[in-house]
């Protein structure tokens, strides 16, 4: 038995459960029988399953030589089918005892090659239905009552024994005093069966008989007539004649004891097919009894066989039943327990951020979050488990997560406010959340209220949100583009819509209502607000900023006027007019302005141009009044991007204005915000340009050629007069510039000039 | 308060808030010493990272076993793959 030269049977017995528990478990049981005749006080059930254990340990050698005939010289093939073979007589027979006293293993093992083992065959297998009584009881009675008219002589011979046995318990029912003249023949004849009921089940050699029967009839002591005893155990029990422990518990040893005998009784008629003459105890007193018809007594015995099959069914289905005192299922439970919360340990140290990651994502929304939290931590232990080897557990996990699932509903039914005030009570009572732990502290500075009401900020206007608003644009942009991308054809004429088609269109108002929300540029507009409105700040970002040409791809008119509303009113805060603007001493932006600048005429520019060149006068007027009203004029037109919107308004006015079809009254309108427009900025011309002759000031002359084909007579001498040295100035550089950037300046030079109906040419 | 449980709910892994630095300038902190400044153009679950006008810094220790002096080589690249497995952290960058 040296196993690659370790030590030899000491270690190998305690160490190897494979190798130590059938010898040992036999090793027990023989000791057991051995001692069972004198030592059964202290073989409790509920002791015999620890006793059992310190038993296994201290014989484990002894034992071992005699299970495996440890007298032999140790070969090196560990034949232990072979070692087991030679004892294998000895093992059924072993394994039957042990499992006539507790059946704790499946029936099977009887085999008929074992001589001992065969006239105990029945014997071994009929006791097993022992421990569930109740059902048969009910049927007992059920079928007392029930047979009341039709099988009258039948009952007494069942009820009168258990009448005297309640009696005896005190307990003594009323409705079967109508039998009481039978009563003492009956009690004559009981006392005769208990011999032959008393040796059939001691005819059970010692070998098999458990303590636990000994114990129970030496309580049946306390009744004179054992068969009366018998027979009262099919009625339900009374508590009183239980030994205590048997009294709190439905333990096995209780009914164990009480209904193997009953069962002898009762059933083993049932297995001959109820032959009246095999019948061994009961039956022939009730033929006595009776004096039934052949029709009756048939009647009855198929009444019998039909109910002591169904107590067999019923015996078979509760075998086990009652194996397990309370005290095994708590060791049980707690093991289970432990596996789970090791499980869960593992089930994390595998894949920990997945975990971590659904459960965060379970916990995205907010309104329900423990609820989902608790679903999707238990649905990945589900899951867990029912891959895994643990699937018995399962039962026992479901209950786990009903209780924790109540346990989250405890937690939600509580109050939900951080704050409580009892009646009466000094002060507030805080819970704590995971989200808001409960302070210890709660102190209001004095100063703090004012400071924060002082500068309202908007929603959502801190860098992160922005940047976030700025890629749901771009996602909703994305899926609206997608969405486009697969627009069903039209249908043909006269032909209804198809589903694809109704189906389209809300979908795509639903995305560019989406888009909408995510720009932002509904958040009502706070003149007091210390931050920048949402859909500036947006702006500010290059890539914010080109977005603008795709949102305006999908938008309607409305919208569109609504964006060009909404930077107009900000423009002096737009990032690219608010560092757009040149300093003193400054001859060029710096490089990361210049860029944004670009990017906002490249990208924002055009679309609102686009839509300025087809909008009507007043929808200009209105723009530019807002301009005048709102805004720095003086300083939005020193800057690029202000200049170009100027320029923007001026010219498409001017060109609805040749355009010969407009309304007088918004003519005149027109003209008093030109003239304001000019008023204000007339003093200011020369300010506006760039500072470097070397910046391309090109816009610049734009604006003002726009400013010129409108203005009246004397406001084009105005105009001239105040740019005369900027024009002069760009007319002399140019000369002395290179050719063809020299031509360049003139002819930005020329765009004013020509304006005012000159040219650079003239001015020699 | 409705802003702050806003931006949380917005981010809902880590790389969402590397997609937060698209087309922004950010810091790229690399494995062996190096670093990197440039606009996040492109990223992926791996970290792969598309970077334009990056400007990188490698710190070198001298070479002799007693000398500590720390130099800096620094190279910059119009654009730049940058192997997501060398990435130790990116950043934006603050201007």
């Amino acid at each position: 038995m040296s196993f690659f030269g370790l030590p030899q049977r000491p270690a190998h017995n305690s160490r190897m459960p494979g190798f130590g528990q059938a010898p040992d478990h036999f090793a027990a049981l023989s000791s057991k029988t051995s001692g069972q005749l004198e030592s059964d006080e202290g073989l409790d059930f509920e002791d015999t399953y620890d006793g059992l254990g310190d038993q296994l340990d201290e014989k484990d050698d002894d034992l071992n030589d005699d299970t495996f005939g440890a007298s032999e010289p140790v070969g090196k093939d560990f034949d232990f089918y072979g070692s087991t073979a030679k004892v294998a007589g000895t093992i059924n027979e072993e394994h039957m005892v042990f499992s006539r006293q507790a059946p704790k293993k499946p029936q099977p093992v009887v085999t008929p090659k074992v001589a001992p083992a065969k006239p105990m065959a029945t014997a071994v297998k009929s006791p097993e239905p022992i421990p569930d009584l109740q059902p048969e009881m009910s049927l007992w009675n059920s079928g007392a009552t029930a047979s009341n008219h039709g099988y009258a002589p039948l009952i007494p011979q069942y009820q009168a024994p258990h009448h005297e046995s309640m009696q005896l318990s005190s307990t003594g029912p009323k409705k079967f005093m109508s039998l009481e003249e039978v009563e003492a023949q009956i009690l004559a004849q009981s006392q005769k069966p208990p011999q032959p009921a008393l040796p059939q089940v001691r005819s059970l050699p010692p070998l098999s008989e458990p303590p636990q029967l000994q114990s129970c009839s030496s309580d049946l002591q306390l009744f004179p007539p054992p068969a009366q005893f018998l027979q009262h155990t099919a009625t339900p029990p009374p508590h009183n004649f239980l030994p205590p422990e048997q009294r709190s518990s439905p333990a096995p040893s209780g009914t164990f004891s009480q209904g193997r005998p009953r069962y002898f009784r009762t059933h083993s008629p049932a297995i001959p097919t109820g032959s009246p003459a095999v019948l061994p105890t009961g039956v022939p007193t009730l033929v006595q009894l009776q004096q039934p018809t052949d029709e009756d007594r048939a009647r009855m015995l198929e009444e019998e066989s039909r109910r002591l099959k169904r107590n067999h069914k019923i015996a078979q289905l509760a075998r086990y039943n009652g194996l397990m005192t309370p005290a095994d299922k708590n060791f049980i439970t707690r093991i289970q327990l432990q596996q789970l919360v090791s499980v869960n340990e593992d089930s994390f140290a595998e894949d920990f951020y997945y975990q971590v990651h659904s459960a965060i994502q379970a916990r995205n929304n907010p309104q329900q979050p423990l609820n989902q939290f608790a679903q999707t931590y238990l649905f990945q232990q589900g899951q867990y488990h029912k891959g895994g080897k643990f699937r018995r557990q399962d039962n026992h996990l479901q209950r786990m997560e009903q209780q924790v699932q109540r346990a989250v509903a405890a937690a939600k039914a509580r109050p939900k406010a951080s704050q409580l005030v009892l009646e009466g009570s000094l002060g507030k009572i805080s819970f704590s959340n995971v989200k808001t732990p409960r302070p210890m502290l709660n102190i209001h500075r004095a100063g703090e209220q004012p400071t924060r009401k002082a500068g309202t900020v908007y929603t959502g206007a801190n860098k992160k949100a922005l940047l976030r608003a700025i890629e749901n644009i771009y996602d909703t942009l994305l899926d609206l583009e997608m969405h486009e991308r697969v627009i069903p054809p039209s249908p043909a004429m006269g032909q209804p819509l198809a589903v694809e088609h109704t189906e389209w269109k809300p979908r795509r108002d639903g995305l560019v209502d989406k888009l909408w929300r995510e720009m932002k540029i509904m958040e009502p507009i706070d003149p007091n607000s210390s931050s920048t409105h949402p859909f500036i700040a947006i702006l500010s970002y290059a890539k914010g900023k080109k977005a603008i040409p795709r949102i305006f791809r999908h938008i309607d008119p409305e919208q569109r006027v609504t964006i060009l509303t909404m930077i107009v009113v900000h423009l002096d805060i737009l990032d690219v007019v608010k560092s757009g603007i040149y300093h003193a001493n400054e001859t060029s932006l710096p490089a990361s302005v210049r860029e944004e600048i670009e990017v906002f005429a490249q990208t924002v520019l055009p679309p609102l141009l686009g839509y300025v060149s087809e909008a009507p006068l007043h929808i200009v007027i209105g723009l530019l009044g807002i301009l005048l009203e709102r805004v720095d004029v003086v300083f939005v037109a020193k800057t690029k991007i202000g200049v170009a919107f100027l320029t923007m308004f001026t010219s498409r006015a001017e060109i609805i204005k040749q355009s010969g079809t407009v309304d007088p009254v918004e003519l005149a309108n027109w003209s008093k915000t030109y003239d304001r427009l000019f008023e204000t900025l007339e003093p200011h011309f020369l300010e506006c340009f760039p500072p470097a002759n070397f910046v391309d000031d090109v816009y610049m002359w734009q604006f003002l050629a726009s400013m010129a084909v409108g203005a009246t007579a004397l406001q084009q001498q105005r105009l001239v007069a105040a740019v005369k040295d900027r024009v002069l100035e760009n007319v002399m550089t140019s000369k002395a510039l290179p050719p063809d950037v020299g031509a360049q300046k003139s002819a930005n030079v020329n765009l004013f000039m020509r304006a005012i109906g000159l040219d650079v040419e003239l001015l020699g | 308060m409705a802003e702050g449980d806003e931006s949380v709910a917005a981010v809902s892994e880590p790389l969402d808030l590397v997609r937060l630095s698209l087309a922004e300038h950010v810091f790229v902190k690399l494995r062996g010493d190096r670093e990197l400044k440039g606009q996040l153009h492109a990223f992926d679950s791996h970290c792969n990272l598309i970077i334009g006008d990056v400007e990188e810094t490698i710190y070198i220790i001298g070479d002799e076993e007693d000398d500590d002096t720390i130099r800096t080589v620094k190279k910059t690249s119009e654009m730049l793959f940058v192997r997501g497995d060398s990435v130790v952290l990116i950043s934006p960058q603050t201007q």
